[in-house]
């Protein structure tokens, strides 16, 4: 039977042991949305690219990123990549798996704000003089940048709900904590909601912010 | 770098071909134009104005013929192509200036990028060109804090600040409202009268008549008749062009 005292104790005793994981789920999720963000914003100028195998492998690999379960990535980073030699630390290899996962839904992101770009914007740009290259880095990608920040706060959102897989691998993050805390006092449905509760107030209280953000940037667009 | 005199040709079209698909655009353009002549090219829409315009900069890739600038041919230039377009300015009908950057960077950007021009410079230089059209007041704004008008002043100032050879208008005036044509058609004329070159696609027949060195009509994808403004618009021969006025005038 579900208590609501037993919620409470939990939540009122055990509070510091959720926060640890908490610390843990924002570090990762915030390294997570830096590294894909840069990530996707390599993979979206490859797959804009003139050169024919640079698109077919950047599709590529967006396509089979978005196409697997994540879990399964997981696994195979952090125990599939010692085989090849290849011993990343616990976080880091967490991190990295987050990375490449996002880095894919980060590069359609970022593509599709490449494109939704006037023509005219490169056409001026190049007209004066300028190589593609600084095309995109000084006129395109600032503008697409701006335009897309809301999609990047959505997918900081989903990255911290997601970072939870990483407690498959025995990163120290919420899930991790909540989980080994039910395990020892047997409240599993109690302890699991608290940390439901504490994903909810993270993500809410983040597209909040976020949507904030997105009002004020509005107001100062000139 | 080679300068072209007055009076010398600068840029010219040679049997240029543009094709969309099986759309015959451009067929057959042969163009000189002089250092420091103003050329007005005026023609019904659809007939290739604007695709002649973007070829001799190569915006679009002509499938025939050729182009030179300054003696050089420009379609086998390669890369060398961002310097060719470095001495040569574009204006836009919707103006393209960039929205994230201030009136100051938008003029400073490509002289700072692309010819290395110290900031210092460059913004110097801006703040002179940007008094020239009256537009001091406006370096902090940004592009959609102005008017048409302004924006277009801008756009014009932003490509004077390479310092080009010759500058390219495709129907600059086209996108504004009627009250803020003649502040953009005042700082073209001057810098026509400062003896620049400049090939201008228009539908202002006063600005042609009064600016222009020479007229151009074009159709369906071929200058069919050229000349003084007061021959071409005072007696055309062609029938084409004679009908074309008579619906413009
Ligand atoms: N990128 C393009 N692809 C296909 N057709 C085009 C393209 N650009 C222009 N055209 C066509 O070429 C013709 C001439 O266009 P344009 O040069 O813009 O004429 P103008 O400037 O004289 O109005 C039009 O029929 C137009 O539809
Ligand atoms: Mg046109």
């Amino acid at each position: 039977m579900f208590s609501l005292e037993a919620l409470w104790t939990i939540l009122s005793t055990k509070l510091p042991v959720f926060m640890e994981g908490v610390v843990v789920t924002i570090q990762l999720a915030a390294w997570t949305v830096v590294g894909g963000s840069l990530l996707g914003i390599l993979v979206a100028l490859l797959r804009l690219s003139h050169v024919r195998m640079l698109r077919v492998l950047s599709g590529a690999y967006i396509e089979f990123l978005r196409g697997t379960p994540m879990l399964v990535q997981v696994l195979i980073v952090y125990y599939g990549l010692p085989q090849l030699g290849v011993r990343l630390p616990r976080m880091t290899a967490g991190i990295l798996a987050l990375i490449i996962n996002s880095g894919a839904y980060m590069a359609e992101i970022v593509r599709s704000g490449i494109q939704a770009i006037d023509v005219g914007q490169t056409e001026a740009a190049r007209s004066l003089g300028m190589t593609q290259a600084q095309t995109m880095l000084h006129i395109i990608l600032p503008q697409a940048l701006k335009n897309i920040l809301p999609a990047i706060g959505n997918e900081f959102v989903v990255i911290i709900k997601e970072s939870s897989i990483l407690y498959t691998i025995g990163i120290y993050e919420l899930t991790y904590q909540a989980n080994k805390l039910a395990s020892t006092n047997f409240r599993y449905l109690e302890t699991l909601t608290v940390s439901a509760l504490i994903y909810f107030v993270l993500t809410f209280t983040t597209s909040k912010l976020l949507g904030l953000l997105e009002r004020r940037m509005k107001r100062a667009d000139r | 770098m080679q300068t072209v005199k007055k009076g010398e040709v600068l840029l010219s079209a040679k049997g240029l071909q543009k094709r969309f698909g099986t759309l015959d655009v451009l067929r057959g353009v042969d163009v000189d134009i002089h250092g420091g002549e103003v050329v007005v090219i005026i023609g019904p829409s659809g007939s290739g104005k604007s695709t002649f315009l973007r070829c001799l900069n190569l915006l679009e890739t002509p499938t025939g013929g050729d182009i030179v600038f300054e003696g050089v041919s420009i379609l086998g230039a390669g890369k060398g192509i961002n310097k060719l377009r470095e001495r040569m300015g574009m204006v836009f009908q919707q103006f393209n200036l960039f929205p994230h950057l201030s009136v100051l960077e938008n003029v400073c950007i490509a002289p700072m990028k692309v010819k290395k021009t110290p900031r210092a410079k460059a913004e110097a230089r801006a703040m002179e060109l940007l008094a020239r059209v009256g537009l001091s007041d406006k370096a902090k704004a940004y592009p959609s804090q102005l008017s048409g008008g302004q924006r277009q002043r801008v756009a014009i100032v932003r490509a004077l600040a390479m310092d080009p050879d010759v500058m390219l208008f495709d129907e600059p005036t086209s996108a504004l409202d009627p009250e803020m044509v003649g502040e953009v058609l005042d700082v073209m004329k001057r810098l026509a009268e400062d003896g620049m070159t400049m090939v201008v696609v228009t539908h202002e027949m006063g600005f042609a008549r009064e600016v222009g060195d020479r007229v151009l009509f074009m159709d369906e994808g071929m200058i069919v008749e050229e000349g003084l403004p007061q021959e071409l618009f005072g007696n055309p021969q062609n029938p084409r062009t004679q009908d074309f006025l008579r619906k413009v005038l």
